[in-house]
């Protein structure tokens, strides 16, 4: 494959994977689909992803987290797995609900992410938390966050177009970007703009005086005792003329309209190609109409793309692994899911915090700015802390009883084995030579087998290698 | 000389020691083995504690039923797992192949003359004192630990880390700073070389003075209960005089609500020479009993609100609705102690409570609070916690955590003054609880007065409009309609209307009636039972996100949780001063095994 990106043929690109002597089907190679599409994965999913092979693993993520049949609510093979971890989530977040503070909700959704046997679903949730970006500090209502969580992840596989209708009617959003003063006589901008410009098209394929129609068709669209309501007294009925078209349109007409535009394709499929193969370069347009047009011609429906994207040789290429950084949620959630391990999730909510994500609170409409940009003298830190609460911390609780008898259980004996074995698990490119040769000597070094693995895994965390996906 | 010959001369010799025997005292070995633990500790000594059957202690720790479903809870289990305690494990497994005993039988016999713990001022140093009636366990018990902190040390490198010593026939061994030995009948544990030596020194007869001489000691010690299974002594002047607790023993705290709660209790430890603590046990309680020497006048008059002038106000009876879950009565005269705050306080906290006097003067419409609202509101308070049954004509939205009412139960000695102030005031925090939750989204309260056979009730609850939907898993604040009620002389401030009803009926029968103590808890098992079950699947939620359990470890652990503490009758706490002493009790009541 070229090494410049514009090189690539698009066909090609986006053809399925087909392991060969270059590119074979290995636990590294299934390690970095399992990052991407389900922040992580322990040794023994990744075995036997390695025996089953790239298609029937990636069938599985799929059969997981779709629904499981036409109309139905229940998701994945309809086994009783996924139906009785749907319910139990259903009664944590209710429960969570009850304490009144959506930072419970953060810490809530991330016992999901840890815990969830539909990990992709959870993976497409959070990105379409940061393309709809909407906070709970301004909205400051559990149940309104709640609501608009379970509507992000049930759309999250789905149509893009009813997903936009319902997310315009959802309180949550309605109160983040102003839309409850969004009146005949006075149009709040705020949704309009943001509806063109984040969430369907981009910037430069829209006017101002199209944000200004747009507003009118939003008109009405209020929140009454947190529920949406239309308000017809409100509502704008004159024409509105917008993006080539005119007439007395309504919020839905708009997105229709809106979402009918060349761009709005385009920009989806930029923003899942971006969410699951790179962060930079930026895919050029030939690499991202493929895309476009399959969602075009699937009536916007999201799976496919994201199939075709995760199943791709482009995605199983030097051009995608280890080029993206890993959000502090991922890395986070990636590793408990990598050492199979879990802890205190407020904890984990308040670590991510600190390294500038906590879910459900991102700091802007446009969420958050990703890549390059999660790291700096601070969060490296941080980041680096959190390999060693793993490590040497007491907050981490191994299933296996600790990270040794974790080792162990993997067959995991010597110290380069467990070099190895952590490097395969957490870490997207393998560190220089020398790297690794330091640590091996550490985990060959003083103390128990805990405390050489605990140290191993420390110094892990501080290779800029630890900190890509 | 043959015995023969001279057995007048052996008979007259035997004659004589036998006379001269009371003079001269015991063997050393006889006088030795009846020292007590007291008299084998220097009298520097400034804590004492002894726990006369250890095996019964140990019996009632390992084989309760609580301590069976505790055991086998899988917390428990996985704390045992903890890699910190492996070494011990590692240890207690060598001491077991050493002595060819299991540990728990060889500590059973190690201490079956009983365990005592000494603290030592002059050497800084801690002693542990363990009796057996075996002669040679003590002894086999002590070389055995020997050698098993040699072999663990050479595991580690270190092949000279236990030391051997003689010390007047004794074999001592040192280890790092501390010291074991067999000493007789006791095993000797320090982390002092002299204090071990002290008590070496005292056992084989040396003439140092001993604890057990102080006269305060043994007028202390005579006053154990009868069938206490442990005693404690701590000498507080000499804490004093160290300067140990030198905040709390200060003359001002700083600290109104310190001082509310303590005061009393601080002014008499202040002026205390010991304190001492009685532990008593069966199987279905345990009780401690802490008690304070009194001395003349050593409440100063500013704390006169916390016993009442005499030194006898009593708590008022309490109140007991059905599921109450927590009960705290007590006698604290808070417009005395709001009124002495200048000589209770520094300048700077009674600025502050005499600014706060004008602000809350204000809300309860512009009368002094000081002057005339706290005295109207008199001494004695109740504050309780109900765990109210389930109301069968609900109708309004259910919240997802359920709390417990609560409620303050004020005799007032003027109710007729106090009563339309109250009111004020209540009407007054409704208006401003309305005016925050419309600013936060939150439905209106909606206030209502009622006149009641027991008295008048100001209520108000959460504005339901018709057609709403009922709402399960609510926001939390649908847990309160607070209420005011005033039935004759007692005024009742409750977080919901219904405890308020309740409690006026009682009120009403029990009026004016006070008990002993000055203070006193009460906790009941059962109702705090049924709180935390009726929010099962919330504590379920909790130690799911706090703890990363499944659903299923998650439940366990919550169930486990409640069978402990349906298992627990009730607990209490009662503070009672009398001329002599002040006593602080503390007891928990456990449910019978056949219960």
């Amino acid at each position: 494959m070229p090494t410049d990106l514009t090189e690539l043929d698009p066909q090609q690109a986006w053809a399925p994977y087909t392991p060969d002597a270059q590119r074979p089907w290995n636990i590294r190679r299934a390690a970095h689909l399992y990052r991407r599409a389900a922040f992580g994965a322990d040794y023994a999913t990744l075995t036997a992803a390695v025996d089953a092979g790239p298609a029937t693993v990636i069938d599985a993520l799929f059969t997981a987290s779709e629904p499981a049949g036409d109309g139905a609510n229940q998701r994945g093979d309809g086994s009783d797995a996924v139906a009785a971890f749907d319910r139990q989530m259903e009664s944590l977040s209710s429960a969570m609900m009850g304490t009144g503070d959506p930072r419970a909700l953060s810490a809530s959704w991330l016992y999901r992410m840890v815990n969830t046997p539909a990990p992709l679903l959870e993976r497409v949730t959070l990105c379409w938390h940061d393309h709809f970006a909407t906070s709970a500090a301004k909205v400051t209502k559990s149940r309104l966050m709640l609501d608009h969580l379970d509507l992000l992840r049930s759309h999250a596989l789905g149509a893009f177009e009813p997903f936009v209708q319902a997310i315009s009617r959802d309180p949550a959003m309605l109160i983040w970007l102003d839309s409850t003063v969004n009146r005949r006589v006075s149009p709040n901008e705020n949704y309009a703009r943001e509806v063109m410009e984040l969430f369907c098209l981009g910037v430069g394929h829209y006017t101002e005086d199209d944000i200004k129609q747009v507003a009118r068709a939003f008109t009405g669209w209020e929140v009454h005792r947190d529920r949406f309501t239309f308000n017809k007294f409100q509502h704008d009925t004159r024409d509105k003329t917008f993006l080539g078209h005119t007439g007395d349109y309504d919020g839905d007409d708009a997105i229709r309209i809106i979402l009918a535009q060349p761009a709005a394709s385009r920009h989806i499929a930029r923003k899942l190609a971006r969410a699951f193969v790179c962060d930079e370069p930026e895919l050029p347009d030939t690499l991202i109409q493929p895309l476009a047009d399959q969602l075009r011609d699937n009536g916007f429906v999201i799976a496919p793309v994201v199939r075709r994207i995760l199943s791709s040789s482009l995605f199983f290429s030097e051009h995608a692994i280890g080029r993206k950084v890993r959000s502090p949620v991922t890395l986070g959630v990636g590793m408990l899911r990598a050492f199979d391990a879990t802890t205190n999730m407020n904890q984990l909510a308040a670590a991510v915090d600190t390294l500038g994500q906590l879910p459900l609170f991102p700091p802007s409409v446009k969420g958050w700015d990703g890549g390059r940009t999660w790291i700096n003298s601070s969060t490296l830190l941080g980041r680096a802390n959190l390999a060693r609460a793993f490590g040497l911390g007491g907050q981490v609780k191994f299933n296996a009883g600790s990270l040794a008898a974790t080792a162990a259980k993997h067959g995991v004996t010597k110290p380069a084995d467990a070099v190895n074995w952590m490097l395969d698990l957490i870490v997207p490119l393998d560190p220089p030579a020398d790297v690794r040769d330091q640590l091996v000597a550490i985990a060959s070094g003083p103390g128990d087998e805990n405390q050489r693995l605990g140290k191993t895994l420390q110094a892990i965390g501080t290779l800029p290698e630890f900190n890509l996906a | 000389m043959t015995l023969a010959r001279n057995w007048k001369k052996w008979l007259m010799l035997l004659l004589i020691a036998t006379m001269l025997m009371p003079l001269v005292g015991p063997t050393r070995s006889a006088r030795a083995a009846e020292k007590t633990a007291a008299q084998l500790m220097p009298e520097t000594t400034v804590f004492y504690a002894e726990i006369a059957h250890p095996d019964r202690v140990l019996a009632t720790l390992l084989d309760h039923p609580l301590s069976k479903k505790i055991q086998a809870s899988p917390e428990y289990r996985q704390g045992l797992k903890a890699p910190q305690l492996a070494p011990l494990y590692g240890v207690v497994d060598a001491m077991e192949l050493k002595m060819d005993m299991k540990w728990r039988p060889m500590l059973q016999k190690l201490t079956d003359g009983g365990l005592y713990v000494g603290v030592d001022i002059a050497s800084k140093g801690g002693v542990l004192l363990a009796k057996s009636s075996d002669p040679e366990l003590p002894g086999r018990f002590a070389d055995a630990l020997a050698d098993v902190a040699r072999q663990t040390a050479a595991e580690h490198g270190n092949d000279n880390a236990v030391e051997r010593r003689d010390y007047k026939g004794i074999v001592a061994y040192k280890i790092n700073k501390g010291v074991h030995a067999a000493v007789g009948p006791w095993l000797v544990i320090s982390n002092q070389g002299d204090l071990a030596r002290a008590v070496a020194d005292a056992y084989l007869g040396g003439q140092a003075p001993s604890l057990d001489d102080e006269t305060e000691f043994r007028a202390a010690r005579s006053g154990r209960r009868d069938g206490a299974a442990g005693w404690a002594y701590l000498k507080m002047r000499t804490l004093r005089e160290m300067g140990v607790g030198r905040e709390a023993f200060a003359n001002r705290l700083n600290n109104p609500g310190v001082e509310f709660l303590l005061g009393g209790v601080l002014s008499v430890l202040r002026r205390a020479d010991f304190v001492t603590l009685d532990l008593l046990a069966d199987d279905t309680s345990l009780r401690a009993a802490i008690n304070l020497p009194r001395s003349e006048g050593d409440i100063p008059k500013a704390r006169a609100f916390y016993f009442g002038p005499e030194g006898e106000g009593g708590a008022p009876k309490p109140l007991r609705p059905e599921g109450t879950l927590l009960n705290l009565t007590m006698y604290r005269d808070l417009a005395a102690m709001w009124n002495a705050a200048p000589d209770l306080f520094d300048e700077d906290t009674a600025a502050k409570l005499a600014k706060a006097d004008t602000d809350l003067s204000n809300f309860f419409g512009g009368r002094p609070f000081g002057a005339e609202i706290l005295p109207a509101i008199g001494p004695r308070s109740q504050l309780l916690v109900v765990q109210m049954p389930a109301d069968p004509d609900a109708k309004g939205p259910a919240p997802q955590i359920k709390i417990p009412a609560a409620a303050f139960v004020l005799q007032s000695p003027n109710p007729e003054k106090i009563t339309p102030f109250m009111k004020v005031a209540f009407q007054t925090l409704i208006a401003f609880a309305n005016i925050d939750g419309a600013s936060k989204g939150r439905p209106t309260l909606m206030l209502t007065n009622e006149k009641r056979e027991a008295g008048d009730l100001v209520s108000a609850e959460y504005l339901v409009m018709p057609g709403d939907k009922p709402m399960a898993n609510a926001e939390v604040y649908y847990n309160f309609s607070p209420a005011l009620a005033i039935s004759g002389d007692t005024i009742i401030i409750a977080s919901t209307k219904r405890l308020a009803e309740s409690l006026m009926t009682l009120a009403k029968a029990q009026a004016g009636q006070t008990v002993k103590s000055n203070t006193l808890l009460e906790i009941n098992g059962a109702a705090t039972h049924q709180a935390l079950a009726a929010n099962r699947e919330q504590l379920i939620a909790q130690n799911m996100i706090k703890e990363g359990h499944t659903r299923e470890q998650a439940e366990a652990a919550i169930n486990g949780l409640l069978q402990l503490v349906e298992l627990i009758k009730a607990a209490d706490v009662h503070l009672t001063r009398t001329d002599k002493t002040l006593s602080l009790e503390l007891g928990v009541q456990i449910k019978p095994v056949s219960e």
